[in-house]
């Protein structure tokens, strides 16, 4: 795909085919991410303009209600991530998944340790290969396959 | 990145690269990540890198 979306603070984009959804809002107030690992707190430090994207391997309207559950528990709520080890036996039950900055990367075939640029999201379908950047009052998407897309209110 | 877990072809967390900063104000360390990095304890915005 190739757009650009005008995004509010209040409104929220959704992406998505039959069986995945990815929704995406602004950072707005929000300032820093904490994200809770086995031994330690990391904090991701975020501007107004940057992006939060949740991305979900489901479709229909009950994902887009859980991507806009999670963005709305990290972004209003100040619910820290929490990040599990892979072999944890929760980590298969999970369908969400978290990524926040200014630039973010859907890819359906992450690799461990061959993402340190932390900009990758788990995507897959159509959303495979976008790639989502932050502009001013918008987000730009391109690259991946052709997804729907939607926008609503995030508030 | 992955946050929440979720698929079993995840990112590898510790592979990050996230850096070590001091509050110059209250003396609080932690690892962060961004272009705007602000003491998550006390919201102090000078705060130096120390690693």
């Amino acid at each position: 795909m190739n757009g650009e979306f005008a995004l509010g603070p209040d409104e929220i984009l959704f992406l998505f085919d039959g069986d995945n959804t990815v929704g995406i809002v602004k950072a707005g107030h929000l300032k820093r991410v904490f994200i809770e690992t086995e031994d330690e707190e990391l904090v991701q430090f975020l501007g107004p303009e940057d992006l939060i994207a949740a991305s979900c391997f489901e479709g229909g309207e009950k994902a887009r209600e859980m991507v806009r559950s999670m963005l709305f528990l990290v972004r209003e709520g100040g619910t820290p991530l929490l990040v599990l080890r892979k072999s944890h036996p929760a980590t298969q039950r999970l369908k969400l998944v978290v990524s926040a900055g200014d630039r973010i990367v859907l890819s359906g075939c992450i690799v461990p340790g061959t993402h340190p640029e932390q900009d990758v999201l788990c995507g897959k379908g159509a959303m495979d290969g976008i790639v989502l950047e932050a502009g001013e009052g918008r987000v730009l998407a391109r690259g991946g396959g052709s997804p729907h897309a939607e926008k609503g209110r995030f508030l | 990145m992955c946050t929440t877990g979720g698929m079993p072809a995840d990112i590898e967390i510790s592979e990050v690269k996230f850096k070590r900063y001091k509050c110059k104000d209250c003396d609080n360390k932690f690892k962060g990540a961004g272009k705007r990095p602000v003491c998550p304890s006390c919201g102090g915005e000078d705060v130096e890198l120390i690693e």
